[in-house]
C-alpha cells in the first residue's frame, strides 16, 4: 500500500504531459493548485468516511488507459436509449464508431475541445473551472491539470434540443490498472433547453480509476434535464464532480442512479447566481457486497428568490458502506429562499454502514427550509400487508426494496432511461442473497 | 346450510404490549353467513380482525380459533390468505414504488398456486383486473399507480374490495370498509361485496355505523364493547343500536 504522498507523486506524473490544447488556460492553473494540495486522508473532514484505500492499493495513476474496446459488446451496452445524439468515450477517449452526433456537431451544439473555434475557445476559457474552483478538490485539480480533450455542449440562445444527448463513459480494462479521465462543459445560453443523459458503464471487471468532471452553466431562463446512471462494475474506482451555475430564472433538474464500487465518490455543487432559479436533485444510490459510495452535495443559495428540492435515497446492504453529506448554505442576502433536502435510507444488514449528515446553514432570516435524514429497515406494517395477500415474507421484502428504489427511478423523465435502469437494477439485485426473488417479478 | 363451521372462535383473549384488548370472544361463522360486528371506537374490532389475519403485534393469550377445521394459529399470515382468509384493512398502507398491478399479480399468483390453479398470464390478468376496476368505478390508470399511493380514502377502500374480488376468499373480514365513503362510493363498494356473496363464503362486516348494513344485509349482528361480545341478535339489533346509541348496551 502506498502512502498518500506516494499517490500524489504518481498523480503528479500525469500532469507533466504536454497538452495539445495550448490555448487552454486552465491546466497551468490547476497544475499549480495540485502541487499545493495534499491527498485526502481520514483526517480530511470531507473524506472522513471515504478512505482512498482502493487508490493506494493500486497503480492506477501509473498510466493512462487505452481506448480500445470490443465494439459489438460495447454497442450492446450503449445502444438502448433509442433516438439520441450519442458520444461514447472508452476510458475517457472518444470512440467515433460507437458515437453518432453529426447533426448536433454540424449545428455547433456538440464540439470536442480539440475542434473548438475561436469563439468556443473563448467560451471554454471563460467558463471551465469557474463553477467550482479546482483548489477545493485535489481530483478536480488533477483532472483539469491534465486536459488533453473534452466536450463542449453549447445550446445557443432559445435553442431547444429535440433529442436527448447521451454521453457514455465506458470503462474497460482487462490487464493493468489505469487512469481514465474525462470532462464535459455544458453551456445553456439564455432561453435554451437541453436533455442530457450521462451513462457511466463498464464491460466486465474494470481495473480503472475514472476521474470525471461535468460543469454546467445555465444562463437566464435556460433549462437542463440531466439524467445520470452510474452502473459500472464494482471493481472500478470513480471520483466524479458535478458543478452547476444557475443564472436568473434557470431550471436545473438532476435524476441520478448510482451503484457502489471499490471506491465511488460523487461531489455535486450547485451555485445560485441569479434569482428565481430552481434546482431539483433526485438521486438513489445502492451498495452491496463490500462496495463503497459517497455522495457529497452542496447547494449554495447566494441570491434571493431561488428554490431547491433535494431527495436522495440510499439502499445499503451486505458489508457495504455509504456516505451522504448534503448541505444547504443560505447566504445572508438569499432572502425568500425555499430549500428542502431529505435523505432516506434502507439499511438491511448489520455489517453495512451508513453515515448520513444533512446540514443546513442559514444566514438570511426570511426563508423556508427543511432538512432531514432517516435510516430504517423494512416496515412491518407494509410487510404484513403483502403477507395478508398471500405473498411470502421473502418476496414481500424483495418487493418492498424494489419499491423503495423504484420510487426514485420512476421519476426519471425518460421512459427508455427508466427501462435501462430497471434492467440493470434487476442485475444488481440478482446476487443479493435476500433479494434473489426480485428480478423475476417484473 | 352446511354443518361444519367455516370459522370458530372460542374464548379468544388477545393483548398488545401486555395490555389485554380482547377479553374472551366467541363467534361461529358457517359458510354463506354474513355477520356484522358493531361497536364503539376502541372496542377491539380492528384487533379481532388483525388477530384473525395473523398480525404479529397481537399476542394471543388464550382461546382457540379454527378455520375450516384447522388451528388457525399454526398458519403464517400468508398461509391464512392462501387458505382463504381476506382482511380488508381499515387503514390500508401505502407502498410507493410498487405498482398496484404488480402487487395484485404477485398476490393472485401466490394464492392461485397454493390452490392448485395455473398462474394467469399477464394479458389475461390485466383484462380481469380491468373488468373489476370498471365494476368498482375505478379508472384503469389506477392499476399503474403505486399501491394505495396518494389514493383518496374511498379509492383505498375500493382497492381493498378489488383485491378481494381477485382473490376470491372463503372468509372475508371487512374492517370499517364504509368509513370515509360517501353514499355513492358506499353503494359501489357494497355491490362489489354483494357480488361475492354465495353459499360457501363467509363474511364478517365490521362497522361503527349501521348504514352499511342497509346495503350488505347481515344474518347476525354482534355488539362488541371492551373486547367482549355483549349482545348478539339478528339484523334488527343494528337498527336498535342506531336508534339508542352505544351507551344503551354499556
Ligand atoms: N398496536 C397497538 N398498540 C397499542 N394499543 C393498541 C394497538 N392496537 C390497538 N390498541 C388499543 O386497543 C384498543 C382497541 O383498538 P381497536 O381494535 O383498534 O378498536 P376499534 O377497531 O374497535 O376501534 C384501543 O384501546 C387501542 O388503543
Ligand atoms: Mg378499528
Amino acid at each position: 500500500m502506498m502512502t498518500p504522498n506516494e499517490l500524489k507523486q504518481q498523480a503528479q506524473q500525469r500532469l507533466q504531459q504536454q497538452t495539445s490544447l495550448e490555448w487552454l488556460s486552465l491546466p497551468a492553473k490547476a497544475q499549480a493548485t495540485f502541487a499545493e494540495l495534499d491527498m485526502p486522508t481520514r483526517k480530511t473532514e470531507a473524506w472522513k468516511y471515504t478512505p482512498l484505500t482502493a487508490l493506494l492499493n493500486n497503480t492506477y495513476l501509473e498510466q493512462t488507459a487505452e481506448g480500445a474496446v470490443d465494439e459489438s459488446a460495447a454497442a450492446d451496452r450503449v445502444g438502448q436509449l433509442g433516438d439520441v445524439s450519442r458520444l461514447v468515450f472508452v476510458n475517457g477517449r472518444l470512440h467515433p464508431n460507437l458515437s453518432s452526433y453529426s447533426d448536433l456537431e454540424n449545428q455547433g451544439v456538440i464540439t470536442l475541445f480539440s475542434n473548438a473555434n475561436d469563439a468556443q475557445r473563448e467560451l471554454i476559457n471563460a467558463e471551465l473551472g469557474t463553477a467550482f474552483e479546482p483548489q477545493q478538490h485535489v481530483f478536480a485539480a488533477l483532472n483539469y491539470g491534465s486536459i488533453d480533450e473534452g466536450v463542449l455542449i453549447q445550446a445557443p440562445t432559445d435553442f431547444k434540443v429535440q433529442q436527448p444527448i447521451q454521453l457514455v463513459y465506458l470503462s474497460t480494462s482487462e490487464g493493468q490498472s489505469a487512469l481514465a479521465q474525462s470532462r464535459v462543459l455544458v453551456y445553456g445560453a439564455a432561453g435554451s433547453s437541453l436533455e442530457l443523459i450521462e451513462q457511466y458503464d463498464s464491460l466486465g471487471d474494470t481495473n480503472v480509476f475514472h476521474n470525471h468532471m461535468t460543469e454546467i452553466s445555465l444562463q437566464a431562463n435556460a433549462r437542463l434535464t440531466h439524467m445520470r446512471l452510474q452502473m459500472e462494475h464494482e471493481s472500478l474506482s470513480h471520483v466524479n464532480g458535478l458543478h452547476v451555475k444557475l443564472a436568473d430564472g434557470s431550471h436545473y433538474e438532476q435524476h441520478a442512479l448510482a451503484f457502489g464500487s471499490a471506491l465511488k465518490r460523487n461531489d455535486i455543487n450547485v451555485n445560485f447566481n441569479g434569482s428565481n432559479a430552481y434546482c431539483r436533485l433526485n438521486g438513489v444510490f445502492l451498495s452491496k457486497h463490500k462496495q463503497h459510495i459517497d455522495n457529497h452535495l452542496n447547494l449554495e443559495h447566494g441570491v434571493p428568490h431561488c428554490n431547491s428540492d433535494t431527495v436522495y435515497k440510499g439502499f445499503i446492504t451486505d458489508s457495504s458502506r455509504a456516505v451522504f453529506n448534503g448541505r444547504i448554505h443560505i447566504h445572508k442576502h438569499a432572502q425568500k429562499t425555499e430549500a428542502h433536502l431529505n435523505n432516506k435510507n434502507l439499511l438491511l444488514s448489520k455489517q453495512a454502514e451508513l453515515d448520513t449528515k444533512p446540514e443546513l446553514e442559514i444566514y438570511a432570516d426570511d426563508v423556508k427550509c427543511s432538512h432531514g435524514a432517516s435510516i430504517g429497515k423494512l416496515d412491518d406494517k407494509s410487510l404484513f400487508y403483502f403477507q395478508s395477500r398471500g405473498i411470502d415474507r421473502a418476496t414481500a421484502e424483495a418487493m418492498l426494496c424494489l419499491g423503495f428504489v423504484n420510487e426514485m427511478v420512476e421519476q426519471f423523465p425518460n421512459e427508455a432511461v427508466i427501462d435501462l435502469a430497471r434492467q440493470r437494477l434487476a442485475e444488481f439485485f440478482n446476487d443479493v442473497d435476500k433479494l434473489n426473488h426480485l428480478w423475476t417479478l417484473e | 346450510m352446511s354443518k361444519t363451521p367455516l370459522l370458530e372462535v372460542k374464548d379468544l383473549v388477545a393483548a398488545v404490549d401486555g395490555k389485554t384488548i380482547l377479553n374472551g370472544i366467541s363467534l361461529t361463522v358457517y359458510p354463506g353467513e354474513v355477520h356484522a360486528i358493531m361497536g364503539p371506537n376502541g372496542s377491539g374490532k380492528s384487533t379481532l380482525s388483525n388477530v384473525l389475519a395473523g398480525r404479529e403485534d397481537y399476542e394471543v393469550v388464550s382461546g382457540s380459533v379454527t378455520f375450516k377445521g384447522n388451528n388457525l394459529f399454526e398458519l403464517e399470515p400468508e398461509e391464512r390468505a392462501r387458505e382463504g382468509i381476506f382482511l380488508a384493512f381499515q387503514y390500508p398502507v401505502e407502498i410507493p414504488g410498487v405498482s398496484n398491478m404488480q402487487f395484485l399479480k404477485a398476490s393472485v399468483d401466490a394464492v392461485r398456486k397454493h390452490r392448485g390453479l395455473e398462474e394467469l398470464d399477464a394479458p389475461t390478468f390485466m383484462k380481469l383486473a380491468r373488468e373489476h376496476c370498471k365494476e368498482l368505478k375505478l379508472k384503469p390508470e389506477f392499476l399503474k399507480r403505486g399501491v394505495n399511493e396518494g389514493f383518496s380514502g374511498g379509492e383505498k377502500k375500493r382497492n381493498e374490495i378489488l383485491q378481494m374480488a381477485l382473490l376470491e376468499p372463503s372468509l372475508a373480514l371487512l374492517d370499517e370498509t364504509d368509513s370515509g365513503l360517501d353514499i355513492d362510493a358506499l353503494q359501489v363498494a357494497a355491490e362489489g361485496v354483494n357480488a361475492l356473496r354465495n353459499e360457501e363464503r363467509g363474511l364478517i362486516v365490521v362497522t361503527h355505523y349501521q348504514r352499511l348494513l342497509n346495503y350488505i344485509v347481515p344474518d347476525y349482528v354482534h355488539v362488541l364493547a371492551d373486547g367482549k361480545i355483549v349482545k348478539s341478535g339478528g339484523r334488527e339489533l343494528a337498527l336498535e343500536l342506531e336508534e339508542k346509541g352505544y351507551s344503551w348496551i354499556q
